[in-house]
């Protein structure tokens, strides 16, 4: 079973991103929430990802730092961490990528936008957990 | 109006309908010459600053009833299942997503940004100049957004 964070501060948005997601094919995945960065990476000390979708603006530790803390460590920097804002531009999103971002997304999200992102990586990771 | 308000106002116009319709299905009708604009007193109200690059200030307002309307569809849940921090919550979201959207549209091409956390108000931002106000209805449902920026 897929395990797929979602980190946001807004109870709304992790709603919404969840939903995306199962309408793109996740329906079956554990979805765990974290309301800021701090809580994702308390989370992943208990529990691994096979990926991550993130806000980018949150209070406590915001997404770009858990980003560079997730990337900086042995044991999750192979986790692909997925950044949802709405204060994105193209060169804030290169820099993103350049630090580790597997992809970055504009809100609002829909699930055509996350298949065009990511649709391979689900594909991977399910094929990687049938395989197991 | 000047031309940077017409410029602010038609970004506003183009991210409520945008964010309103992909993310609660509503259609949004942003010809409301003849509708008061009056969000009644237990308006449900959101802010948030933009820092950079220059500061600024964008208000999500609408009664009560469109923000009812708007998270049950969102939730898709009825009355009964509803919390204020609910309500409130999706104003807030609301708010950040229609923002970020403004900012793209009004800021030249890859113009950085930064913008606060979305807040809940107390109280209607001002509308005399420079305040842009924009009203719209989402499948009949009042709700507007006033920008500085």
């Amino acid at each position: 079973m897929l395990k797929i964070l979602i980190v946001d501060d807004s109870s709304t948005a992790r709603m919404f991103i969840r939903r995306c997601l199962e309408i793109a094919g996740c329906q079956g995945a554990d979805f765990r929430e974290a309301g800021n960065g701090k809580e994702a990476l308390d989370l992943l000390r208990e529990m691994p990802a096979d990926f991550i979708l993130a806000d980018l603006n949150m209070p406590v530790l915001d997404g770009r730092n858990m980003l560079k803390r997730i990337k900086s460590s042995p044991r999750t920097c192979d986790i692909p961490v997925v950044v949802i804002s709405s204060a994105s531009n193209p060169a804030a999103d290169v820099e993103l990528v350049a630090e580790g971002a597997y992809a970055v997304l504009s809100k609002p999200i829909t699930p055509p936008a996350l298949i065009a992102a990511i649709g391979a990586l689900f594909k991977k990771k399910e094929a990687a957990h049938g395989a197991a | 109006m000047e031309q940077h308000d017409i410029s602010l106002c038609l970004a506003i116009k183009a991210a409520v309908t945008e964010s309103i319709e992909n993310m609660v299905f509503m259609a949004i009708d942003t010809d409301l010459d003849e509708v008061s604009d009056d969000v009644g007193s237990d308006a449900v109200m959101a802010s948030l600053q933009v820092l950079e690059p220059r500061p600024g200030l964008l208000q999500l307002a609408m009664p009560k009833s469109t923000a009812v309307e708007i998270s049950k569809s969102l939730y898709s849940v009825a009355d009964s299942e509803l919390s204020e921090a609910m309500i409130q919550d999706v104003a807030c979201e609301l708010l950040n997503t229609i923002s970020g959207r403004v900012m793209k549209r009004v800021l030249p091409g890859e113009c950085a940004f930064h913008l606060g956390l979305p807040e809940i108000a107390d109280r209607p931002l001002e509308t005399q100049e420079p305040f842009v106000k924009c009203s719209f209805l989402a499948d009949g449902n009042l709700l507007t957004v006033t920008a500085r920026i």
